[in-house]
């Protein structure tokens, strides 16, 4: 059986040498094609960023891509924030424990959202900014469960002088 | 600066004193050159101005194992203050 004969008009891989297919973008059989698949410049692997987001998504899932960083790899948004809250924890949770629990607190909800864009894309984000936050994380429970006990304690003192 | 010390009100209004008590004490023993007797008076401020050094020091350059150091760092300075303020406590206790 021969194979069926090489159809001229058929679009084909520019760079298969056997299918080479219509290089002159002005014969395009089809008008309804989209003109960007017979440019013969474009790489093969070229992936576009999404420019056309849907506005009701949520802005954190684009792809992320930081030209910057040879891995592409962005921040977790809010990480710093939440290593800076935790770690400043313990120094509030001094006056009285109420300004520790409320940091501990800020610092436990903000860690959320972070972690679970992590947990979903592992490879584009930077493991350091990772680390702060699960870093901050633990900082701000242990401050949020200090000022806790502080508080307790001189509710206690307060409670038993009466 | 030492006449213009916050006051901490548990001291004043319940007789028991805060963990954070001594701290600015401390601070001014430190500022006079006083290691010694600054580390007497509350052991937990030198750790505490190495972790907030460390923190900004982190931000800036970000070290690999930095977040790791930090976390190290805060719960040994967190066990220090704990153990001085329990142990005062206790003392405080006995003698009374």
């Amino acid at each position: 059986m021969n194979p069926p004969p090489h159809n001229p008009y058929e679009p084909g891989n520019p760079w298969d040498p056997n299918n080479p297919g219509n290089n002159n973008p002005g014969q395009n059989q089809n008008w309804q094609q989209n003109p960007w698949q017979q440019n013969p410049y474009q790489q093969p692997n070229y992936q576009q960023p999404n420019y056309q987001q849907n506005w009701q998504q949520n802005p954190y899932q684009q792809s992320p891509y930081n030209p910057f960083i040879p891995g592409g790899q962005l921040d977790l948004p809010n990480a710093s924030t939440v290593l800076v809250l935790g770690i400043l924890s313990i120094l509030a949770a001094f006056c009285y424990g109420i300004p520790g629990i409320i940091m501990g607190i800020i610092a436990a909800s903000l860690s959320g959202t972070p972690k679970s864009l992590y947990e979903n894309n592992p490879g584009g984000y930077t493991a350091s900014s990772y680390n702060n936050l699960k870093a901050g994380r633990v900082c701000g429970i242990i401050g949020l469960s200090l000022g806790g006990l502080f508080l307790l304690i001189i509710l206690i003192a307060a409670l038993a002088d009466m | 600066m030492e006449q213009h010390q916050f006051s901490c009100p548990s001291k004043s209004l319940l007789g028991m004193e805060c963990p954070g008590c001594g701290m600015q004490r401390s601070f001014i023993l430190l500022m006079r050159g006083e290691f010694a007797d600054s580390l007497l008076m509350y052991p937990g401020l030198i750790p505490t101005f190495v972790l907030l050094i460390f923190l900004v020091l982190h931000l800036i350059f970000r070290f690999e194992k930095g977040a790791k150091i930090l976390q190290w760092l805060y719960i040994s300075t967190v066990v220090i203050v704990l153990a001085k303020f329990i142990v005062r406590q206790v003392f405080l206790f006995q003698h009374s």
